[in-house]
């Protein structure tokens, strides 16, 4: 497992390079942004969020997305569309990089931070914005029980408490599920998603435990 | 059906039985496979519908994410049905994701699934389409197919089956019907049979069976009927036919004979006979019409009459024969023929249907140059004869012209020598004497007279004589004035026959009582030898056109036949009347009348022949050659008698003026 990770490191590392030293790869990477965006959206469809939140079909629901601003943009494509019967909105959160040098002085800040990504029903985290990933647990422990789907593309996303996670396989985009993270967050997914997943996992994972 | 028309009704039968089982048990199994067919249909599509539900919502994220991979899993579970042989996932770009096939070898291309979703049968398969639908959102379709070729064989096994248990029914069917058609076939059959017996023999003697009493028994009942009065009416008919065949052979005999007799006559008749048609065909010529024109059959019929009988190309404008053919008038020609050198009479008659409508003519022919002569002939005997007869007639006056002048020179010689001894004995001789003795006393005749005893006599003896003198005188003056009346007489007889002989064949205006009196004048010696008394009864009657000594002969005939026929009868009073009266306008009648020895009914036809005569010495010429003098004069003659001693009466009628006399003779 360990060196399967290091070779996806390795694969996505040289990827970044690549990406950032070529045109070209620039140019791919928006593709792969524009699939990354469709399978957030198809996603909205496999997955129930409980009774209790945001049911009215006249509510949109909101997409959360926590990343580079013009992957903020590239989701807006997603409001013209709708999902089950309602309208989509797109929403950018900023800031939770800066967290992680004042934890304690900025509580407040924090929690009004975390109550407006409980807004949301989606919330995507891109692994190109570095987002530490003890920050990152903290987020997904503040949102424990609420039931927002979290969507990352970086390896460790589900241990971190991340509900699907996004990771490219032979070119292809693939996922992979928390089932428990998606359960603790009171969020069914349908099953031929599941059937579907490169890896389900089952079971609370242990903090750290692959680290 | 026509067919089936033509088939004895054995084989009708059989086949109908087997046409109805056939096409019923067919139709059942028909409907059975179609039902079975259609149930077998129905539970594939059900079924495959309910794979294609299942595999559209399995393959439904896996559409979602495009992932090939999983819908190639999804798919894949079809194996479990061995009827499916391809199955497809189409992204809604109608973009192949995954697809499925029974048979790995199997590399037909990627069908498509349509945009319609449903159910569709192609050859030997069945498409079922479904989409696939994400948050009410089509995303794709999935496509299942079939293959039927399953199914199909498991109908033809069905069918197989049905062949199997329907082949012995149908063979049950033909031999149950081959066995029962009988029952209705073999009375018709009989029938049929007898009816052909029937037709072909004509013996209506024969009888049909009959099997029951079910309607084929009743037409066989009424049959065998119909063949009973056939045969009675066919006996009468044998018979009627006899007697009509035997009436028809009389009859064809008796035309062939009318025929043969028609001809015979057509081709003996002495007159040539050809009958034409309207065209101027001639259709028929007898064996005379080939004589006189000296043609053959073929050279006249078919030929036109025009051509045969004036050698000419056309009808003559105007001919007779056109007149016949226009106006139904009978015509008569007479032509000579220079090249037959005959002279020959056409009479043309027209010829008419039953409808009085000309449709032809026949012409009567007959060569006339020897009768021309003939006549001719015959014309110059009439005339010698009627000069003859004028001959005999003038003989016949003239003996009695010489009969009566002899009567009167009788008469005369009586007369002259009465004259002649009166003469000779008269008185007058002895005056001599007395004179003589008177010139004795010539000187003393007074003396002589008063003394003389001879003298005294003379003056007595002198008035004696003178008064006989006188007497003789006044007689012989009495015998010469007879004398004179009687040459008198001779010289009108004489005159009278020279009239007669003179106007002999001429008319002349007369008086017919002159010429009636003229008659009894010439007979009057006859009559008076005989004693006939003349009873004349002449009626003034103007003067009239006659032939005078024709008339005079035939008058004097019949007093003569009347002076004849009351001589020999016993009659004491003999009398002999004639009457002249006019008759009618123009016409007169002089009858003589006697009642004499009459004429016995068996002569009076035969009076007027020639030759025929009652007289001793007669000729048998006076009535015949009277008789037609009388009918050349436009008149006739007649008798009449009731029989022998009755008498008898001739009537010669004649005209006032005759018709051919154009001048009379003053």
């Amino acid at each position: 497992m360990l060196t399967m990770k290091n070779y996806r490191l390795i694969i996505l590392a040289s990827a970044v390079f690549v990406a950032a030293i070529s045109p070209q790869a620039q140019a791919d990477r928006n593709v792969e942004d524009g699939l990354k965006i469709g399978f957030v959206y198809n996603f909205i469809k496999f997955v129930d969020w409980p009774g209790g939140k945001s049911s009215d079909a006249n509510e949109p629901i909101i997409v959360g997305v926590i990343g580079p601003e013009n992957l903020a943009k590239a989701f807006e494509a997603i409001e013209k569309k709708k999902a089950k019967n309602r309208s989509l909105v797109v929403r950018r959160f900023v800031g939770f990089e800066k967290l992680k040098e004042s934890d304690k002085e900025n509580d407040a800040e924090w929690n009004q931070r975390i109550e407006s990504l409980k807004t949301c029903h989606v919330l995507v985290f891109s692994d190109k914005h570095r987002v530490a990933i003890k920050n990152l647990e903290k987020i997904f422990d503040a949102l424990k029980g609420s039931p927002i789907l979290t969507v990352g593309d970086h390896a460790g996303f589900l241990e971190q408490g991340g509900i699907i996670n996004l990771l490219k396989e032979k070119e292809k985009i693939r996922f992979e599920i928390n089932l428990a993270s998606s359960i603790r967050n009171k969020l069914k997914i349908n099953a031929s998603l599941l059937a579907m997943a490169k890896r389900v996992v089952r079971e609370e994972l242990a903090k750290g435990d692959e680290n | 059906m026509s067919i089936l028309q033509n088939m004895t009704i054995k084989h009708k039968l059989v086949t109908i039985a087997m046409l109805t089982t056939v096409a019923t048990l067919s139709l059942a199994v028909g409907a059975y496979v179609i039902w079975e067919w259609i149930d077998i249909r129905e539970d594939m599509v059900a079924k495959l519908s309910s794979h294609a539900a299942v595999m559209a919502e399995s393959c439904k994220a896996a559409l979602a994410f495009e992932d090939a991979d999983y819908a190639q899993k999804m798919l894949s579970a079809l194996s479990a049905e061995s009827s499916i042989a391809y199955a497809c996932v189409c992204t809604k770009e109608d973009r192949v994701l995954a697809t499925y096939r029974r048979d790995l070898a199997d590399d037909s291309p990627h069908a498509i699934a349509t945009d319609e979703a449903g159910v569709s049968f192609g050859r030997n398969a069945l498409n079922v389409t479904s989409d696939i639908v994400l948050d009410g959102e089509k995303t794709g379709t999935i496509l299942i197919r079939a293959d039927l070729s399953e199914l199909f064989d498991e109908l033809i096994r069905h069918l197989q089956i049905t062949g199997i248990i329907l082949a012995p029914l149908f063979l049950i069917t033909y031999v149950l019907s081959s066995r029962l058609q009988k029952i209705i076939s073999k009375p018709i059959l009989d029938l049929a049979n007898t009816a052909e017996v029937v037709s072909k023999g004509k013996d209506y003697s024969v009888r049909a069976y009959q099997h029951g009493n079910d309607e084929v028994g009743s037409l066989t009942k009424a049959f065998n009927t119909m063949l009973e009065q056939i045969q009675q009416r066919d006996s009468q008919l044998t018979e009627v036919n006899e007697n009509l065949e035997a009436k028809v052979e009389e009859r064809t005999d008796e035309l062939i004979e009318a025929n043969r007799n028609w001809q015979e006559s057509f081709h003996s008749i002495n007159d040539g006979i050809t009958i034409h048609d309207k065209d101027f065909n001639i259709l028929r010529a007898n064996k005379a019409a080939e004589q006189i024109l000296n043609l053959s059959q073929d050279q006249m019929v078919g030929h036109k009459c025009y051509e045969v009988y004036h050698g000419r190309n056309s009808a003559l404008g105007g001919c007779p024969g056109c007149k016949v053919l226009a106006n139904g008038e009978s015509c008569g020609l007479e032509t000579f023929k220079p090249h037959l050198n005959k002279l020959i009479e056409v009479k043309g008659m027209p010829r008419f249907d039953e409808n009085g409508e000309i449709v032809g003519m026949v012409h009567v022919i007959q060569d006339i140059t020897e009768r021309r002569q003939r006549e001719k002939e015959l014309q110059k005997v009439q005339k010698d004869l009627v000069q003859a007869s004028h001959r005999a007639g003038m003989a016949e006056v003239a003996t009695d012209v010489l009969h009566n002048v002899g009567n009167i020179l009788n008469s005369i010689n009586v007369s002259t020598n009465y004259i002649k001894d009166k003469i000779s004995n008269s008185k007058a001789a002895n005056l001599g004497k007395v004179m003589a003795i008177m010139a004795e006393h010539s000187d003393d005749l007074g003396t002589f007279f008063t003394e003389d005893e001879q003298g005294k006599h003379v003056p007595t003896y002198l008035t004696e004589v003178a008064r006989l003198i006188g007497e003789e005188r006044s007689d012989v003056t009495e015998k010469v004035e007879s004398l004179v009346r009687n040459i008198g007489h001779v010289k009108d007889i004489v005159k009278t026959q020279q009239s007669y002989a003179r106007a002999g064949g001429v008319n002349v205006s007369a008086n017919i009582t002159d010429v009636v009196e003229d008659a009894i004048e010439v007979n009057t010696a006859g009559l008076q030898r005989h004693g006939v008394q003349i009873i004349p009864e002449l009626d003034e009657l103007p003067e009239i056109c006659i032939d005078k000594q024709r008339v005079l002969q035939i008058l004097v005939n019949l007093i003569d036949n009347g002076k004849y026929a009351v001589s020999k009868s016993e009659n004491q009073e003999k009398l002999l009347t004639i009457s002249c009266r006019r008759h009618g306008e123009d016409r007169l009648r002089i009858e003589v009348t006697d009642n004499g020895m009459g004429i016995a009914q068996e002569d009076l036809t035969k009076i007027f022949t020639h030759g025929f005569t009652t007289k001793l010495h007669g000729h048998g010429f006076g009535l015949h050659s009277g008789a037609l003098a009388a009918k050349e004069m436009d008149g006739s003659l007649t008798v009449h008698s009731d029989g022998p001693g009755r008498g008898a009466t001739f009537t010669l009628e004649l005209p006032f003026q005759p018709r051919e006399a154009t001048a009379c003779v003053q």
